[in-house]
C-alpha cells in the first residue's frame, strides 16, 4: 500500500487558559486516510471533532497547543509555517463549515469568494477566475449560476449558501476535503441534496472525504469508515456498516439507541444519561464510566487501552473483549 | 434605492428647517440690541429706532424668520454689520480656508488611524497593539489647541521650517497657502485620529472572530489579504460612522484651531462675528456649519449603501 494521504498519530490538543495551566481537549488521537477514503468522524458536541479539523487545517485558535504529527502528502502540517499552511489550506485541503449564514462574506459577491482561491493558488486572471466560478456554481447545481455568481450571500437561501461554500472547497480540487456538520444547519429537504452534491463531487474528483457529524444517518449514507470520538479520545473505529451493526463500545450503543426511529410502541425517545462533562471535570478511568451503563469497578481504575479485538477495528473498552467471545 | 434617496434627502431638509428655527429662537434670546451695539452707547434713541427700522428689527420674529430663510434659499444671506459686504461673499472667501483645512484634518488622521487600527487588531495583545493604544489616548486626552500652540513652538519659533500662523490666500501660490495649513490641520487632526484608532481597532478585531474570516483562511489566503479584503472591508460601517460623527467635532475644533494660528477661516469668522456681536454673520454661520454636519451625516447614510450590500435590499 502506498503512503497515506493523511496520517494523524498521537494528536493531542490543550487549550491555554486565561488564569493559567492547560485544559487537554484532544487525547493521543490517531487517523489514517488513504486517497479516496471516506471517514466519518462522530461523537456529541464538545468530543473534539471540530478542534481535530481545524488541526488539520492549521487553523486553531491562538490559545490551543498541538503535540502529535499530523502528516499529509508525507509532510507534517504541524511543522509548517503560515506561509507554508496556506500554500495547503484550499489547494490540497478543502475545508466546508457548519453555519452558510456566516461563513461567507456579506460583502463580497459569491462568485469573487469562489474565484478567489483560484486567483491566489493557480494565478488565475479574475475574470478567467469568476468564469471558472460560473462552471462551479453550475456543478453544485445553482439554477442560473452566471446570474447568480454576481449575488451576494444574503440573497441565497442556506441550502445554496452551504452550495457556494462546497464551490469554495471543491474550486481547486483538493485531495482532501474536511466537511465540519455541513448539513446541521439546513432544513432536512435541503439536507439530502447537499449530500448529494457533495458525494458526486468527492466521487468525480476521487477526494478523501472526512465528515465530521453527530448525525449517525448523515455519517452512514456518506462514510465507508467511522471514528467515534468522545471526549477528545478514540472510543471505537472501524468500517462504517461493521460499527454501526456490531458497535463494541457501549458509548457507540448509546449513540444508536439515541438515533429516534419509528417504533411501534411509540416509547420514549432513548438518550444517553447525563452529559458530555466538562474537559475539567472527566471522571478517572475510563472518561465516559459515569455515564456508562455497562460500567465495572475496574473501569476506574485506569484509561482503558486502544485495543484492536477484531481485524480493521478499534476500540477503547476493558470490556471490548467479552463483546466480541459473546 | 431611488426611493430611499427621496425619503432621505426630504429628512433632510426637514432637519435644515428645524435647525434653521431653532438657530434663529436662540439668535432672538441672546442679550444685545445690534443696532444698540453699532451705534455705541452715545446715541439717542431716534437714531437707534431708525437704525433698527433700516435693520428690520421693528418687524414681529415670524416675519424676519421668513425673511432669513426665504434669503437663505436665493443665497441671500444679508449683509454683514460690522463688514458692511454681503455675507454670502464673506462666508465663501472663508470656506478656501476651512474647507481645505478640514480636508486635510480628516486625510490625515484617516492616514493615521486606519493603519494604526487595523494592525492593533490584527496584532492583539501585542507591542504594536500596546503602544498604538497608548498613543492613541494621548491623542484623545491633550488638547487640539495645546497641540497647536506645541507645533508652532516647535516648528515656527524654535526651528522656523513652518509659518507660525497667518494665510498667505490661495493667490499666493499652491505651496505656501498648504504649508500654512499644515500645522494647523496636525493640530486639529490628532484627536480625531486617537478616537479613530480606537473605533477602528474593535471594528476590526470584531470582524476577525467572523466565521468568513475562517473560509477566507481556509481557502489558502495570507493573513494580509484576509485582514485587508475581507475583515477591513466588513469593519468600515463603524469607521465611517464615528468619521461622520466626529466632523462635529472637526468644525468646533476649527474655530479654536483658526484662532490660534490666525487662519481667516469660517472658525474665525464666527468667533469675530461673537465678539463683535455681528448677529447676521453669526446666525448665517451657525447655520451653515449645522447644514454642513446635516449634510456629512447624510453622505455617511448613503455611504452604508455601498459599504453593506444587504442594506441596499433592506431599504427598498
Amino acid at each position: 500500500m502506498s503512503a497515506p494521504l493523511l496520517d494523524i498519530q498521537g494528536l493531542n490538543i490543550a487549550m491555554r487558559l486565561a488564569r493559567g495551566g492547560r485544559l487537554p481537549i484532544v487525547n493521543d488521537l490517531s487517523l489514517t486516510l488513504q486517497a479516496g477514503d471516506t471517514v466519518g468522524i462522530v461523537g456529541e458536541s464538545g468530543s473534539g471533532k471540530s478542534l481535530l479539523s481545524l488541526a488539520v487545517m492549521g487553523l486553531l485558535p491562538p490559545a490551543a497547543v498541538v503535540s502529535g504529527r499530523i502528516l499529509f502528502e508525507g509532510r507534517d502540517l504541524l511543522s509548517l509555517d503560515d506561509d507554508g499552511m496556506s500554500e495547503i489550506r484550499g489547494r490540497r485541503i478543502g475545508m466546508i463549515f457548519q453555519e452558510p449564514m456566516t461563513a461567507l462574506n456579506p460583502a463580497m459577491t459569491v462568485g469573487d469568494q469562489i474565484a478567489e482561491g483560484l486567483v491566489r493558488h493557480e494565478k488565475l486572471s479574475w475574470n478567467a477566475a469568476r468564469d471558472r466560478a460560473v462552471e462551479l456554481l453550475d456543478r453544485v447545481r445553482i439554477p442560473d449560476p452566471k446570474a447568480r455568481a454576481s449575488a451576494y450571500p444574503h440573497q441565497m437561501s442556506g441550502g445554496q449558501r452551504q452550495r457556494v461554500g462546497i464551490a469554495i472547497a471543491v474550486a481547486m480540487r483538493p485531495a482532501l476535503m474536511i466537511a465540519d456538520e455541513p448539513t446541521t444547519a439546513l432544513d432536512v429537504t435541503v439536507q439530502a441534496e447537499v449530500l448529494e452534491i457533495l458525494d458526486d463531487l468527492c466521487q468525480r474528483e476521487s477526494m478523501a472525504l472526512m465528515l465530521i457529524s453527530h448525525d449517525l444517518g448523515v455519517i452512514a449514507r456518506m462514510c465507508a469508515r467511522t471514528l467515534v470520538l468522545y471526549a477528545g479520545r478514540r472510543m471505537e473505529e472501524g468500517a462504517t456498516r461493521a460499527v454501526l451493526t456490531g458497535p463494541l463500545n457501549p458509548y457507540t450503543k448509546g449513540l444508536l439507541r439515541a438515533v429516534p426511529r419509528r417504533r411501534a410502541d411509540d416509547g420514549p425517545l432513548e438518550t444517553i444519561p447525563g452529559s458530555v462533562p466538562g474537559f475539567a471535570r472527566l471522571p478517572a478511568g475510563c472518561v465516559f464510566s459515569d455515564r456508562c451503563l455497562d460500567v465495572v469497578a475496574a473501569c476506574q481504575a485506569g484509561e482503558p487501552a486502544w485495543t484492536s479485538p477484531l481485524p480493521g477495528r478499534g476500540v477503547r473498552c476493558i470490556r471490548a473483549g467479552e463483546e466480541v467471545s459473546a | 434605492m431611488t426611493a430611499l434617496l427621496l425619503r432621505r434627502s426630504a429628512s433632510l431638509f426637514l432637519t435644515l428647517l428645524a435647525v434653521s428655527g431653532l438657530i434663529f429662537l436662540v439668535m432672538q434670546v441672546l442679550p444685545g440690541d445690534p443696532a444698540a451695539i453699532m451705534l455705541g452707547t452715545s446715541a439717542s434713541a431716534d437714531t437707534l429706532a431708525a437704525l433698527r427700522q433700516e435693520l428690520g428689527l421693528d418687524q414681529p420674529m415670524l416675519v424676519r424668520y421668513l425673511q432669513w430663510i426665504g434669503g437663505l434659499a436665493s443665497g441671500d444671506l444679508g449683509t454683514s454689520i460690522t463688514y458692511g459686504v454681503p455675507v454670502a461673499g464673506l462666508i465663501g472667501e472663508r470656506l478656501a480656508v476651512t474647507l481645505p483645512l478640514a480636508f486635510i484634518a480628516i486625510l490625515l488622521s484617516v492616514a493615521i488611524a486606519l493603519p494604526l487600527g487595523v494592525l492593533s487588531a490584527a496584532k492583539r495583545n501585542g507591542p504594536v497593539d500596546y503602544i498604538a493604544g497608548f498613543v492613541s489616548q494621548l491623542f484623545i486626552a491633550v488638547p487640539g489647541f495645546w497641540v497647536g500652540l506645541l507645533l508652532a513652538l516647535v516648528f515656527a519659533v524654535k526651528l522656523g521650517v513652518m509659518p507660525s500662523g497667518g494665510f498667505p490666500g490661495w493667490q499666493a501660490g499652491f505651496g505656501p497657502a498648504l504649508q500654512a495649513l499644515v500645522l494647523p490641520a496636525i493640530a486639529l487632526a490628532l484627536q480625531q485620529a486617537g478616537v479613530l484608532t480606537r473605533v477602528t481597532r474593535s471594528a476590526v478585531a470584531e470582524v476577525l472572530g467572523e466565521d468568513f474570516v475562517r473560509t477566507a483562511r481556509a481557502k489558502g489566503l495570507p493573513k494580509r489579504v484576509t485582514l485587508w479584503r475581507h475583515a477591513v472591508r466588513n469593519a468600515l460601517v463603524p469607521v465611517v460612522t464615528i468619521l461622520g460623527l466626529q466632523f462635529t467635532f472637526l468644525i468646533a475644533g476649527a474655530v479654536l484651531i483658526e484662532n490660534v494660528f490666525n487662519l481667516p477661516g469660517l472658525g474665525r469668522l464666527a468667533y469675530q462675528a461673537l465678539t463683535q456681536r455681528d448677529l447676521v454673520v453669526m446666525q448665517d454661520v451657525v447655520m451653515f456649519f449645522a447644514g454642513l454636519v446635516i449634510l456629512v451625516n447624510f453622505l455617511v447614510d448613503m455611504s452604508y449603501l455601498i459599504l453593506d450590500p444587504r442594506l441596499r435590499e433592506a431599504s427598498r
